[in-house]
């Protein structure tokens, strides 16, 4: 991005031409001044190669002063422009030559796919970062889903790319029924209590919501067709709130369902944690009132965090339950500058959430590493929040016993989502 | 009106005292060196006649307005002539009147 001068120019006519930088100089800036008289004579002057100068006749025309209001007569002038030569043009434009227009069907809702695909490039990168051998298929499908669906509500969009990553999700049938009511449950409390310091409750929250959230993807298969026009027309408003909220939400969802199958062993392990830990379910129970309530006293009161991280399955979220709640839970929500972290690494700077806080403290067990600790608390591939909080490298020992502070996490989308 | 690229050519020649072939080798050379700095996104001054550079325009949805067809129009770059201020301020008061 620097500035040549005609100098630069013609100093390859020296090389090429075997002309005296003297005589170089002088023929650039003949050749500049030729185009120059002859613009003031003729009008009109093509030089091959690099584009032709035109001057053409602006006529008078109404204008208003930007500052007054006032209406102001632009008088009609002489104007110089320049259009580049089709070679010169195709050569500027190289770096964007795989660009093709493409033409939108109708009745596609172009702004928010192409806004969605924009935030799922930007966030499947580095969330994927490592080792999902399953992604590229979930995410070439989401996103070849994302245009058509984004504008219908949420579960639609989910639930194709998981059936094909997450064949385990059949395993839990039992859920389905009460799951039919969620998609309405989901987009509803989905916005978030933002402002509220919510520490815990996103903890117990998750469990119920998660599970639902798991199964609900594959009813909605069905419910899809019958739902998809009615939702349509209705929910108009609704459907931009949940695009945006399922674009980033979706490949996170994803993630875990291939993680699932592909990890069955940790799966095992993590849920056999709670059963040496005392749980304390009335805490919990607490929890989740107190929450409630909050949310009921919330101004606005659509909002609850479903839309936190950790959206693991269902044994693993009990298994982080459990231990948070075991573990002494220094809920110090002290606000931190999320900017900090984001300047620290990428993968934060491009992901879905923010840290806003410590949520609790983690104690590192007997054969744990970051990706592990991430899986039971905030989520599985979030371990780069946890590093960049606890300033570790992903390659850190860990000591057994050693003290983890577990960020807390905002959803970055949410702002947006809320109008 | 309309001065091509031979016209030019054969000009310059006559001015700077090579041959046309020369000239317009010449020409060449200065266009295609212009070519390279613009891919590297470089501005090229030219002292008394204006500046090129290259300028980034974003996507955009366009709408045929006879069919109603909504294309999405891809990035491009896209270069651009500002003239120099003087010489545009005198291009522009010659034909005001």
């Amino acid at each position: 991005m620097g500035k040549i001068t005609i100098q630069d120019v013609a100093t390859k006519l020296t090389t090429q031409n075997g002309l005296s930088r003297k005589e170089a100089i002088g023929f650039a800036n003949k050749m500049f001044d030729l185009i120059r008289e002859a613009l003031d004579q003729e009008k009109t002057v093509k030089v091959k190669g690099l584009g032709t100068f035109k001057i053409i006749d602006v006529d008078s025309r109404e204008s208003v002063n930007v500052n007054t209001g006032e209406r102001v007569l632009i008088e009609g002038h002489n104007k110089i422009t320049f259009t580049p030569d089709t070679l010169m043009k195709e050569l500027v434009n190289k770096p964007f030559s795989q660009f093709e227009t493409i033409v939108l069907n109708d009745g596609v809702d172009f702004k928010e796919p192409t806004l969605e695909e924009l935030k799922q490039e930007a966030l499947e990168p580095d969330e994927s970062e490592g080792e999902n051998d399953s992604m590229p298929l979930v995410d070439f499908a989401s996103e070849e889903n994302n245009p058509q669906i984004v504008t219908e509500p949420e579960m639609p969009t989910e639930s194709k790319p998981i059936d094909e990553s997450k064949p385990s999700l059949e395993l839990e049938p039992v859920n389905r029924p009460e799951t039919l009511i969620e998609p309405v449950l989901i987009a509803e409390p989905e916005p978030s209590i933002e402002p509220v310091p919510i520490s815990e409750p996103e903890l117990s929250k998750e469990d119920d919501s998660d599970i639902e959230e798991d199964t609900v993807d594959e009813e909605d298969d069905d419910q899809h067709a019958d739902r998809k026009w009615l939702l349509w027309l209705l929910a108009c408003l609704l459907a931009l709130v949940a695009g945006y909220l399922l674009g980033s939400y979706l490949p996170l969802q994803s993630f875990m369902g291939s993680k699932e199958t592909v990890f069955p062993k940790e799966k095992v392990i993590v849920a056999e944690q709670p059963v040496t830990k005392t749980p304390q379910p009335i805490t919990d129970s607490v929890k989740v009132l107190t929450d409630v309530n909050e949310v009921l006293e919330a101004v606005e009161p659509e909002e609850i965090k479903t839309e936190t991280p950790k959206q693991p399955d269902a044994p693993t979220q009990t298994a982080a339950q459990t231990d948070s709640q075991k573990q002494t839970e220094t809920k110090s929500t002290a606000e931190v500058n999320p900017d900090k972290y984001e300047a620290m690494d990428p993968r934060v700077r491009t992901g879905a959430y923010r840290i806003i806080g410590t949520d609790h403290v983690e104690k590192v067990r007997e054969g744990d590493n970051l990706k592990r600790i991430a899986k039971r608390t905030i989520g599985q591939d979030m371990e780069c929040y946890i590093e960049v909080y606890n300033n570790l490298k992903a390659s850190s020992e860990l000591k057994v016993g050693q003290e983890i502070k577990i960020p807390k996490l905002q959803w970055k989308k949410k702002k947006k989502a809320q109008k | 009106m309309i001065m091509t690229n031979k016209d030019f050519i054969s000009e310059l020649a006559q001015k700077t005292g090579y041959s046309p072939e020369d000239t317009q080798k010449m020409v060449n050379t200065i266009v295609e060196t212009m070519g390279d700095h613009f891919q590297n996104d470089d501005m090229v001054l030219i002292p008394l006649f204006g500046t090129f550079e290259v300028k980034k325009k974003l996507e955009r949805v366009m709408v045929n307005p006879s069919t109603g067809q909504r294309m999405l129009v891809p990035p491009k770059l896209v270069l651009n002539f500002k003239p120099n201020a003087n010489w545009k301020e005198r291009i522009k008061n010659v034909g005001g009147e």
